[in-house]
């Protein structure tokens, strides 16, 4: 959607349909020291050999088999589990939104199907609009901050991954729609759309679903640096270094579809409010902000602002925002054609159905340079670096 | 619903309470002239349906790459 709504804490409501489906739905950004015409030389056996150690599509299973208590620890643990269990590292932890987890999270607040389908899917990419990039600084407009986030030069390899929670964030996310719609009847809650379904911040169905929801925030948290890990020891493989050597740290990790509590300044008097990001990001002073890019598009990282708590809750831009339905795009585009489009461009793309290629070209969606001069303009978040595809995985 | 927004700056556009029964506060839409014009209708209406929850606090915002649907279809 690409809004940012807050309520207050006591008199106003929690709503699952403003978070939507995909919980944590998110992005995480990683930096290597390699350049260009390094991974260029190797770009094909890199994507394919990504291809197969990353699980795509959607009903991709993972290769990580959880059991039922493994899972609970990951629910209310998040990333910290995933550190333990020699997935990532402490440096990691410090460079994601919530540090990787959000605190009071409740696995018995989660459905046993829910659970089912979140056992088989840690670490697996999903499809639709989710991918994983390997990307090059094409320009770096604030030099100083871009250095502190490890990003020092043009033509620097960088990757990013897009995902979310998966099976296990969608079944939270149908199963709290439901919830909701009977707290909508039983609060009389005045909702102009069925979709925004919602209940009073402080109710039993509010509160439940806040829990249910962090719990599926930290499972999404897991994935993406389950994942990370997987990255680190295929570029290992190919590149012959390791991923220490290589500088793979995570540059920042933040979620697009999420409520949190916070204190926001309102009218002059600080206040907590229940905000709601539903394809937006956090966007606090001096805090990355990355923008992910349409596909076979560029990709910016900014700098969260003073002026956004001001203006925006704290919050930016999320990526492109689409112009062109999934299904308008399936008739207008072939993904095929797009393939060998983008191959001439330099840009290697591999995909598990060329369907999503064309689901998601370029043209299905806004141009996202011109939604990141808007956020620049307004000044809710600042421009540090633009990146370009050179290689892309979906599902 | 497009046509009832005020310019407030180069960047920002603001939707009156006042423009649609059961809205509780303002909604703003962030945005260059560009990318406005590619945003639907249809999202600056749903945009207004936020703005009716109870409890809302001013304003709730559109962001430039704001587009028709609640949902994400991929999971």
């Amino acid at each position: 959607m690409g809004a940012v709504s807050a309520f207050d804490e006591q008199d106003g409501i929690i709503s699952s349909g403003l978070c939507g489906f995909d919980i944590n739905c998110g992005v995480n950004s990683i930096r290597t020291n390699l350049t260009y015409s390094e991974v260029q030389t190797k770009i094909k056996e890199l994507v394919s050999e990504l291809f197969k150690t990353i699980p795509c599509g959607v009903g991709s299973k993972g290769k990580l088999k959880l059991t039922k208590s493994e899972l609970d620890e990951v629910l209310v643990k998040g990333v910290n589990w995933a550190v333990k269990n020699n997935y990532g590292t402490k440096e990691d932890i410090k460079n994601l939104e919530e540090n990787g987890c959000m605190k009071g999270a409740d696995p018995n607040k989660i459905s046993d199907l829910a659970k089912k389908r979140g056992l088989q899917q840690l670490g697996t990419l999903g499809a639709g609009n989710h991918f994983l990039e390997i990307q090059k600084v094409s320009d770096i407009y604030d030099k100083e901050f871009s250095n502190k986030l490890g990003i020092k030069d043009k033509d620097q390899v960088l990757l990013m991954l897009h995902c979310g929670s998966r099976g296990l964030g969608h079944q939270v996310a149908s199963d709290y729609l439901k919830s909701q719609e009977k707290a909508v009847k039983k609060y009389n809650i005045k909702i102009p759309d069925k979709q925004l379904v919602a209940a009073p911040a402080q109710s039993e169905e509010g509160q439940d679903y806040f829990k249910a929801m962090k719990a599926a925030v930290n499972y999404s948290f897991t994935n993406r640096i389950v994942m990370t890990q997987w990255i680190r020891e295929t570029f290992e493989k190919v590149f012959n270094k390791t991923w220490q050597e290589m500088d793979m740290n995570t540059v920042w990790g933040l979620c697009h579809n999420v409520v949190k509590l916070e204190e926001h300044t309102i009218e002059n008097k600080k206040q907590k409010v229940y905000v709601h990001r539903k394809g937006a990001t956090r966007a606090f002073p001096n805090e990355p902000v990355i923008v992910a890019g349409t596909m076979g598009t560029a990709s910016y990282i900014c700098k969260g602002t003073k002026i956004a708590m001001e203006k925006s809750f704290g919050s930016s831009v999320h990526g492109a925002g689409r112009a062109m339905s999934r299904t308008a795009a399936i008739k207008s585009f072939r993904g095929t054609e797009i393939q060998k489009d983008m191959e001439k461009r330099g840009i290697i793309a591999k995909a598990t159905n060329p369907k999503v290629l064309a689901e998601e070209f370029e043209k299905a969606y806004k141009d996202v340079n011109e939604i990141i001069e808007s956020v620049h303009g307004a000044g809710i978040s600042t421009k540090v670096t633009k990146v370009l595809p050179i290689g892309v995985l979906k599902g | 619903m497009k046509q009832n927004l005020k310019k407030l700056n180069e960047y920002e556009w603001e939707l009156d309470k006042s423009t649609r029964p059961g809205m509780n506060v303002n909604a703003k839409i962030i945005a260059n002239s560009s990318i406005l014009k590619a945003i639907e209708d249809d999202a600056v209406q749903q945009l207004t349906n936020v703005a009716c929850l109870p409890g809302v606090i001013e304003p709730v915002i559109g962001l430039p790459d704001m587009h028709w649907g609640y949902f994400n279809r991929s999971y």
